[in-house]
């Protein structure tokens, strides 16, 4: 029989040094942006119960979700998702919080991709929920989002869509939810050519032209057109043109884009929606929007919005890109006799600001071995006549 | 710079002939030049070729490595599924079809039927989506033979002019799907190069439009 012992499971990584500390300083840069935008932490359980992740529509496929079961044989989800636990927690552990709260997280989320496409299937998620509230909500989740990716420091972009565009055109075609699904589905991924092979309609005229309604303002043009007539439509436009027009005069428009395209991966979104892109990584790495129906599958009636980046697909993304850590001045060798002298010397330097560490090298040979291999120029050894202090050349 | 992968072959040939069109250099890859290089640079635009095989340009696309990727509807179907599909290029025509031997009704019968094919998924795909449990083999070569030999009951392959499947006593009983070549872009670069995207989609379809003009 196969032993998995020296195996990890498909989809997850071991993060080693240099890796883990850009993720973990990646994850820090973010916290601090969300706290200074007055963003409170919250920390949900790595483990729920299924029904969560499964209310009235199911968001999330069922075959994607790592399951298990408790001792009293009830099922439970590895977290697979942070928006539906923070619903569930506000919704019944803040429900006498003053509302708008502005709440965000950092925290792992599991999905089961299908072998060998290279995707995680655990992937560390930092970002934030505003619940309650509406377009100022909105506003101050975008611009939190730009600052955000803007901390990366390669080039990026965030675009606006808006569901309830799609949802209005498709609306009015009086289709079966089957042929909805499919045409939502070709929307999604671009594919005119499907749309092309479908039979025309003066609707799907319209349609065929959504997925092409990306870019800069011009698209609010085109689109007004579309929209003519149909006010579900007309209404989500407007709705984005405000935002982009807000976000434009506030000095963004170089780092915001629109595309209507967007109709919906995660379905509990039920208006503006916003997916962030930065350079380097070959999927989006932010992805957002309002879900003003989610809550509600816990019994608690109250609007959100929110976003949330991939800290494991951007820490990709700047793989190699990053600073390497500085080593400390000092490397002490002592032996455990004389640990309370090397105590002190270590204190000494401490207090005048210089960085030093222990070298745990029996001999004095390993100890010199290792400074030069971490890059530390000088090793103390500590003896009984007293602190000895050798210049290591590489 | 944006990188096209474009999958070997029928597909290559045809698709540096459609780039000739539009106006790019691709010298680099005549035949006589390329030798066994897998990478190559358009001369006169600030664009690079790679050569992969047909599953590997989605591989590639998707995970954002390539920008544009030319490949068969076929690959798309059995592969899959996170890119935009933007263009048909019209070229590489055949279907997806359902054969087995030629008089015989594959929904005759009680028993479970087994179903040979070197594409599972699209295999598996049409028959959930009608609702009809089969079996799938996957089968790696001839997939013609696998019904003469009683292995399955069908088959799922592409299907061309039809003559392989009338020369060993098989007969189309379905198409399930047209197949043609494909322009699929991946999802973060229509954004973050969308002048650079454009101007490229922007003349492959004209050079698209006007073939199409010439053929009428």
């Amino acid at each position: 029989m196969q032993r998995w012992n020296k195996n990890i499971p498909e989809g997850t990584r071991d993060i080693i040094f240099d890796e883990a500390q850009l993720h973990e300083s990646i994850e820090r840069s973010l916290a601090e942006i969300y706290r200074k935008n007055g963003f409170m932490q919250v920390m949900t359980p790595a483990i729920e119960y299924y029904d969560v992740f499964d209310g009235e529509s199911r968001y999330i496929e069922q075959a994607d979700m790592y399951k298990m079961s408790d001792m009293s044989g009830r099922l439970l989800v590895l977290r697979a998702d942070n928006t539906m636990p923070i619903a569930r927690m506000v919704a019944t552990k803040l429900r006498s919080a003053s509302f708008p709260q502005k709440i965000f997280y950092s925290q792992n989320v599991y999905r089961a991709n299908s072998n060998y496409t290279g995707r995680r299937n655990e992937t560390l998620q930092s970002g934030v929920e505003i619940i309650g509230g509406g377009l100022k909500c909105d506003l101050v989740c975008i611009t939190t989002a730009l600052e955000a990716l803007k901390s990366m420091g390669v080039n990026f972009k965030i675009e606006i869509g808006h569901v309830g565009f799609f949802n209005g055109i498709i609306g009015a075609m009086n289709l079966s939810a089957e042929e909805e699904e499919m045409i939502r589905s070709f929307v999604n991924s671009k594919n005119s050519v499907s749309l092309k092979l479908m039979k025309s309609t003066p609707e799907l005229e319209i349609i065929r032209r959504i997925p092409l309604l990306f870019g800069g303002s011009e698209v609010l043009e085109e689109a007004g057109q579309l929209a003519a007539g149909n006010d579900k439509a007309a209404e989500a436009l407007a709705y984005v043109r405000t935002l982009y027009d807000i976000l434009t005069e506030s000095g963004y428009g170089d780092s915001i884009m629109i595309d209507l395209g967007i109709v919906g991966e995660m379905e509990y979104y039920t208006g503006v929606v916003f997916r962030g892109y930065m350079e380097g990584a070959g999927e989006p790495v932010l992805g957002g929007g309002r879900y003003d129906n989610l809550l509600k599958n816990f019994d608690f009636d109250m609007p959100a919005t929110g976003f949330a980046i991939n800290v494991s697909l951007a820490a990709d993304a700047l793989r190699g890109t990053q600073q390497k850590a500085k080593p400390a001045d000092y490397l002490i060798h002592f032996t455990p006799a004389l640990f309370p002298k090397a105590e002190s010397f270590r204190k000494s330097l401490e207090a005048r600001g210089i960085p030093a560490e222990y070298s745990c090298f029996e001999e004095i040979e390993g100890t010199v071995a290792f400074a030069k291999e971490a890059g530390i120029p000088y090793v103390a050894e500590v003896d009984a006549d007293g602190v000895k202090i050798t210049e290591v050349t590489v | 710079m944006i990188r096209i992968a474009l999958t070997k072959g029928r597909i290559e040939k045809k698709a540096i002939e459609i780039l000739g069109k539009a106006g790019y250099d691709c010298t680099e890859l005549d035949e006589d030049k390329k030798g066994r290089k897998l990478l190559f640079k358009i001369a006169n635009a600030d664009i690079e070729i790679v050569l992969a095989k047909a599953a590997d340009v989605i591989t590639y696309v998707e995970h954002g490595v390539c920008d544009v990727g030319i490949v068969g509807a076929d690959t798309i179907m059995e592969h899959g599924s996170n890119f935009y599909e933007l263009l048909d290029l019209g070229f590489g025509k055949c279907r997806f079809a359902l054969a087995g031997p030629a008089g015989g009704n594959f929904y005759d019968g009680y028993s479970h039927k087994i179903i040979a094919s070197k594409y599972p998924n699209v295999a598996k795909n049409y028959f959930t989506s009608r609702g009809v449990d089969v079996e799938i083999v996957k089968i790696e070569g001839s997939v013609e033979l696998a019904p003469l030999l009683g292995l399955a009951d069908a088959i799922v392959d592409i299907v061309e002019t039809g003559s392989t499947l009338v020369a060993n006593g098989l007969e189309v009983y379905e198409d399930i799907a047209d197949i043609s070549a494909r322009l699929i872009v991946n999802v973060a670069s229509i954004k973050l190069k969308k002048p650079e995207l454009d101007s490229f989609i922007g003349k492959i379809s004209v050079t698209l439009a006007a073939d199409v003009n010439e053929k009428e």
